[in-house]
């Protein structure tokens, strides 16, 4: 790869430092709005790149290293293959820490974990937490739990919004910065939130969580509430939504064993009513 | 006649406040949960072979069995 400066970006993206190689301006430039740009020569976590490939029916590529994780993707879909790219990048290699795809949110340094499969309407739910409830966006993909003291590590960037949801969160007044919807994706249409900052906080400093509510979005359901669930129970629905507790093995069981049994488990079926929502979710954080 | 063995070295026990037991076997990189009343047959497991119902004690055997907790002796 070059060093030539017009041909990269270097930026934090939550915890870890990216240099994104790009011929692609307007991703140069959406990634310029989205995240803190770092001094050029900074040292860097991933070296990554998204090119663009063919002049019919053109495509863009991921690359990290030499390694090509994703096949090829229609040229319009460059920044959420990027954001997939950097989910793989930290999913593959920080196994220092337990790695569960949950959205993190914080409130009165508190946290609650919500760990969701795809369509459980996590993405939603924190976007409203975020936007209209006062809480700290602390990751929407992933919680880092630090493998020696079952901490949750700080890694906030913008939440993954998909389908009706953004249609949805964008009528909430406070969500202002929202990138243009890709529609056609592998996962539907998807835009992506900057969630706004209530207070600051370091990223270096981790906390502990004080309860994994599982939410599953279900229209139907007459009335929302929380379902204790055992702490056994969450801990294997935990593994079921980490990345490399496999990988880990003896330490993901030693940190996921010291993480599940500090905090009250649950979980959330819920029919989008947001205010019921927040009632219930702020009584787990007094 | 069952007896509790004690746990080989690739075997790891995590006893939830729930009171439930987990069990992470390193060699088979595999994690199992046993139940808060399996686990309770677990702590009294000579005295639950006199007292617990047929099958239950036979649930439980099986269960602690696959972990490799349980030797059958005679």
């Amino acid at each position: 790869m070059t060093r030539d400066h017009e041909a990269f970006v270097t930026y934090r993206a939550g915890r870890f430092n990216f240099r994104l190689f790009t011929s692609i301006s307007k991703l140069k430039e959406t990634v310029s709005q989205i995240y803190a740009p770092l001094d050029p020569e900074n040292i860097v976590d991933f070296e990554i790149a998204v090119q663009p490939q063919r002049w019919y029916r053109p495509q863009v590529t991921f690359k990290f290293q030499q390694t090509e994780p994703f096949l090829p993707l229609p040229a319009n879909q460059a920044y959420p293959l990027l954001e997939w790219g950097m989910n793989w990048c930290v999913t593959q290699h920080c196994h220092q820490y337990l790695i569960i795809h949950a959205a993190v949110l914080e409130k009165n340094n508190k946290v609650i974990i919500l760990p969701g499969s795809p369509g459980s309407g996590k993405s939603t739910l924190s976007a409203a937490l975020c936007l209209l409830d006062g809480w700290n966006l602390l990751s929407d993909e992933m919680a880092l739990v630090d493998t020696t003291s079952g901490l949750v590590f700080p890694s906030p960037r913008p939440i993954s919004l998909k389908n009706a949801s953004i249609d949805i969160v964008s009528q909430f007044p406070c969500a202002k910065q929202i990138t243009p919807s890709v529609k056609d994706t592998t996962k539907g249409t998807v835009a992506h939130l900057v969630a706004p900052c209530h207070r600051s906080f370091s990223i270096d400093q981790g906390y502990p969580a004080v309860a994994v509510v599982f939410p599953t979005y279900t229209p139907t359901s007459t009335c929302n509430r929380l379902n204790p669930i055992t702490v056994g129970n969450s801990f294997m629905r935990l593994i079921e939504n980490s990345f490399n507790y496999h990988i880990l093995r003896q330490v993901g069981f030693d940190a996921l064993g010291q993480l599940a049994n500090a905090c009250g488990h649950y979980t959330y079926p819920n029919n989008g009513n947001f205010s019921e929502s927040f009632a219930l979710l702020n009584e787990l954080i007094r | 006649m069952y007896q509790v063995r004690e746990l080989p070295r690739h075997i790891s026990t995590l006893t939830t406040i729930d009171g439930e037991l987990l069990i992470f076997n390193s060699q088979l990189n595999k994690t199992s949960l046993i139940s808060a009343e399996l686990n309770e047959v677990l702590n009294n497991l000579q005295e639950a072979s006199e007292e617990l119902d047929t099958d239950t004690f036979n649930l439980a055997i099986s269960e602690l069995t696959k972990q490799g907790l349980v030797i059958s002796t005679t």
